[in-house]
């Protein structure tokens, strides 16, 4: 194998599949990228045996086909360091030779058998959406994702396809969020019901592969397994196992009190009102009535805070209290400019909602 | 004198030496000698130089009930003097060869007489000094089962010099030593109080101390408590005293431990030698036949006054262990010496630069250097000495180890910060710090109001026991100040509803599923209240910074700044030690500086 590569695409190359790479495996295959030259391109494989990755880079220019497989972490510093604007990879017997202007490293390679067999993208996807939007579902519904939770569905974040509509949805059992986005109409009409649970891992690197918001991103479900298509990628992961729980459930349809407000301002209400709460006294109250709404919190040791929120109100006069970093959290990802916020009774979820697409649910603290 | 009555007394050599040291004290004596040979099998001899015994009643030493040490009935009572039943010296002569020489001061010659096993002879007149020699020959020569029952020379020693030992502590101004077969076992010259109880702490570890001394109306307990670190797995280190007699009271060995409790990791016995006296009136000391058992009038007061006296004095003490086991019993560094020493310190750091860990990394592997090196505050390292030390805190054992305000801190490995204190340096276990902080706001919070409680979205459900449920019955409403609500779920299973919200970072379901194990094995048959600190314990535990866990400046800063604002964050709650010390005096007898 032989190519010239121009460094910086190469350099973005490594740094997205380096990024798949297992980080303690006892398998040093797994600790390996893989090269292929084939055609005008050179495509980059990594997993972790969860997540796989293909990277085409065309900066290319091949003289020789082939193949080597060689740490992730080694080629990407050398490529890192160099100051050339394109170097020479070339295989060797066992070895690859990264070649610059002043420089010529030699790098130990691994067999390429060892590595293991990475799914391709083959033939049509079963539904496509648009790269800006899909970015703006992934970052409305990761955070809230569990991290090591046992009940496994939580770790990851439930895809859903109705019609021509597709839905993001987690949850950690304390808050959930839902954002809902449109496919690409296509003659087809997708398969219907399609669900599956996305890793976060592999939905944060999904997130990571949309560079232009334009572009359209292919999916294709199988069992067990998503694949996804970019332009220049093909990244497929293992599901979840298991079985989101009925979520549609504990969204609240029974409030009876409301409020609504600009996004921004309730924000940093908000965040002005938990400045003095601490590790076991999180909650900020949030009292709603006619005048308004007034947030408060107080912590031993530290003090107390009020903030007060003329808005717009209808219902009763309500006391409720939140973990604070739990709103402002969906408050950072709501892409509207007003915000409605619905609740109950203080011991009921609160339903937080940002425009048509975005909802989130969430659980109140017990105040005392 | 029955036999079998003799042997509830008289078990073994021990049991000799204790009645006959016994009488010595009593006699007034300032020199007590103990000689045995084969481990009392062949010989027990003890020399004192007390009152002696006048001649003519010299035959009543051997006779049962006979004793000079009470004047009347009421006296049984209001016992002030070791002996007091009349009926040692009869239990030892029916099962020995027993010989009893004394003189008292006037007399121109001693005088003896025998007793072999129960046979008692006529005195006559014999040489010997001042004094009482009390001799035991062939102990059950009369009782083959017994005998064969002693065990080996050496054991024997050891119980015998335990003791003397046991009988020396309460009496700093006499004498004593132990031969066997001629070579000294224990020499305990007079001496102060506090020096003649460290007789009896474990070596080199004289420094791990903390002298106590309460008192009421009637009741004084002074002594020696071990710093926290000596505890260890048996109670062979504790030695409790009432009116001047070793005894055995389970309920001052519950105060110390209780006292200790969330210091030290259960299981263990603390260190300690404390010294009760009370009115004679209000003790029953004629329980046991070997006299070291007693029953207190109100326990219950000597039970509560310890407990809180010694807490109280280890909550007001650094309870820091030294990285460095104390090699000597020797003083501290005086405060002159520290001065000086400090001045050096403070000018060695000052050519520091403020970057570079003041650690070499020992052994330290290579791909987890320091991760971070804060300054906690603008530096004024040249004001050092300026600064006036503590002199409130003359015993610097007293005073909480507290870094200095101006020090440097670092992280090591992910799990340990070193900083700088008065007196040398200090190691802090990140996650046994975090967990003692987190343990003593729950509590402080917990004084104010339930837990602030988190509801859960989906309810978490966990298949439980039947007998994990009836404990959950039990304890449901502590776990609901503790912020934990769970309800019916089906026959087998129940649903966590609400979880503290601290705890966000836990999975509800797994916390309460660990918490119903635990509790059908250990938890079942503890009071409310340690139940409650049990619990609390494995909720810090768990929401503690783990060891591994990278911490910014910031974090470090502010783990450090907490850790003067809790009790006893020297433990944490499971007892084992947040914080090592190592003080410059440890520095310089391990780099051999003792010139310095
Ligand atoms: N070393 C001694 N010096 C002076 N008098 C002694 C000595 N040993 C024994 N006696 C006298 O002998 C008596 C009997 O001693 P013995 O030990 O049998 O009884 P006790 O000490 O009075 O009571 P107890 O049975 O509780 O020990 C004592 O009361 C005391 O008068
Ligand atoms: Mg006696």
């Amino acid at each position: 194998m032989k190519v010239i590569c121009n460094r910086v695409a190469l350099l973005e190359a490594l740094t997205v599949a380096g990024s798949v790479v297992a980080s303690r495996t006892p398998k040093p295959a797994l600790q390996c990228v893989k090269l292929t030259a084939e055609g005008n391109e050179l495509t980059l494989s990594a997993t972790d045996l969860e997540v796989a990755i293909r990277y085409r880079d065309n900066q290319v220019e091949i003289s020789e086909p082939g193949e080597l497989l060689v740490s992730a972490d080694r080629l990407r510093d050398i490529v890192r360091e160099s100051v050339d604007d394109t170097l020479s990879i070339e295989s060797a017997a066992e070895m690859v030779q990264v070649k610059g202007q002043d420089s010529l490293f030699k790098i130990y390679t691994q067999p390429t058998e060892g590595f293991p067999p990475i799914p391709g993208y083959e033939g049509e996807s079963d539904f496509e959406i648009v790269a800006g939007q899909l970015k703006q579902l992934i970052a409305q519904t990761i955070f809230s994702a569990a991290k090591e939770s046992t009940r496994y569905a939580f770790n990851g974040v439930l895809l859903n396809v109705k019609g021509k509509q597709v839905s993001l949805v987690s949850t950690d059992g304390r808050r959930l969020a839902e954002a809902r986005g449109d496919l690409i109409s296509s003659g087809k009409t997708p398969k219907e019901g399609s669900l599956a649970i996305i890793p976060v891992k592999a939905l944060a690197m999904i997130e990571r592969l949309l560079t232009d918001p334009e572009e359209a991103v292919g999916f294709q479900l199988r069992e067990n397994q998503i694949v996804v298509h970019t332009p220049n990628a093909t990244l497929s992961s293992i599901l979840v196992e298991g079985q989101f729980p009925p979520y549609e459930d504990v969204i609240p349809k029974d409030a009876d009190k409301k409020m609504t407000a600009a996004t921004l301002e309730l924000l940093s209400a908000i965040k002005r009102a938990s400045l003095l709460t601490n590790e076991e006294s999180k909650g900020v109250r949030m009292s709603f009535s006619k005048k308004g709404l007034v947030l408060s919190s107080q912590s031993p040791g530290a003090g107390e805070a009020t903030v007060n929120f003329p808005c717009k109100y209808e219902g009763d006069d309500l006391d409720i209290g939140f973990n604070p970093a739990f709103l402002i959290d969906a408050l950072k990802v709501v892409a509207a400019e007003e915000v409605s916020f619905e609740a109950s009774a203080g011991n009921r979820p609160g339903l937080l909602k940002g425009g048509p697409s975005f909802q989130y649910v969430i659980m109140p603290v017990n105040l005392q | 004198m029955n036999r079998i009555a003799a042997g509830e007394v008289i078990e073994r050599p021990a049991s000799v030496v204790k009645e006959l040291v016994e009488n010595a004290i009593d006699a007034g004596a300032k020199s007590i000698v103990v000689e045995i040979a084969d481990g009392g099998r062949e010989l027990i001899r003890v020399i004192d130089d007390g009152c002696g015994i006048p001649p003519a009643e010299l035959p009543l030493a051997f006779a049962e009930h006979a004793t000079s040490k009470l004047t009347c009935d009421d006296d049984l009572f209001r016992i002030e003097t070791m002996g007091f039943r009349g009926e040692a010296l009869a239990s030892i002569g029916a099962v020995s060869h027993a010989k009893i020489v004394s003189r008292i001061a006037g007399e121109e010659a001693a005088w003896e007489i025998c007793n072999a096993g129960g046979v008692i002879g006529d005195a006559q007149a014999a040489a010997g000094n001042v004094g009482t020699t009390a001799e035991v020959r062939d102990l059950f020569f009369n009782m083959p089962a017994r005998r064969k029952f002693l065990k080996s020379s050496a054991t024997e020693v050891g119980h015998v010099s335990e003791a003397v030992l046991r009988l020396a502590l309460p009496h700093p101004g006499v004498h004593f030593r132990l031969l066997s077969e001629s070579r000294t076992v224990l020499d305990l010259p007079a001496t102060g109080a506090e020096e003649r109880l460290l007789a009896a702490w474990p070596e080199n570890y004289a420094e791990q101390r903390l002298p106590l001394e309460l008192r009421d109306a009637e009741i004084r307990a002074v002594g020696l408590v071990g710093l926290p670190e000596l505890a260890n797995p048996t109670a062979k280190h504790q030695y409790f005293y009432l009116n001047g007699r070793h005894i055995r009271d389970r309920f001052m060995q519950h105060a110390l431990k209780e006292a200790y409790r969330g210091l030290m990791e259960p299981g263990r016995q603390p260190v300690a030698v404390i010294l009760l006296t009370m009115p004679p009136g209000d003790v029953d000391v004629n329980v046991h036949p070997t006299k070291n058992e007693v029953r207190f009038r109100d326990s219950g007061r000597v039970h509560g006054m310890l407990l809180s006296g010694i807490r109280e004095r280890l909550l007001g003490s650094d309870l820091t262990p030294r990285a460095v086991p104390g090699g000597s019993a020797g003083p501290v560094v005086s405060e002159a010496e520290r001065g000086d020493l400090r001045a050096r310190l403070a000018e060695f750091f000052k050519q520091m630069p403020a970057s570079t860990p003041p650690l070499p990394m020992a052994g330290g592997s290579r791909e987890t250097p320091p991760q971070v090196a804060v300054k906690l505050r603008e530096g004024q390292e040249g004001k050092w000495c300026a600064e006036a030390h503590p002199t409130a805190h003359p015993t610097p054992i007293q005073a909480p180890v507290t870094a200095r305000p101006q020090a440097m801190a670092m992280q090591l490995h992910n799990a340990y910060l070193v900083t700088e204190s008065e007196e040398g340096l200090i190691i802090i276990d990140q996650h046994a710090l975090h967990e003692r902080i987190v343990y003593e706001e729950l509590l402080g919070r917990l004084k104010r109001g339930p837990l602030e409680s988190q509801r859960l979205l989906m309810p978490d459900v966990v298949p439980v026991s039947a007998g994990q449920k009836a404990l959950l019955e039990q304890i449901q409403p502590m776990l609901k100040r503790l912020g934990i609500e769970v309800s019916e779920f089906g026959p087998g299973s129940v649903a966590v509803q609400a979880f503290p919200s601290f705890l966000e970072k836990l999975e509800p379901g797994r916390f309460v599923h660990e918490l119903l194990e635990r509790g059908e094995q250990e938890l079942l048959d503890l009071h409310e209240e340690e139940l409650l600190h049990e619990i609390l314990d494995m909720m810090a535990c768990k929401a503690a910074v783990k060891a591994g866990d990278p911490l910014t400046a910031g974090e470090i800063e502010a783990l450090l700044a907490r850790r003067e604002l809790v009790d006893r964050s020297s433990n944490c709650p499971h007892g084992r030690p947040t914080t090592l010390r190592l003080t410059l005096k440890d520095l310089e007898k391990q780099f051999k500086r003792t010139g310095f």
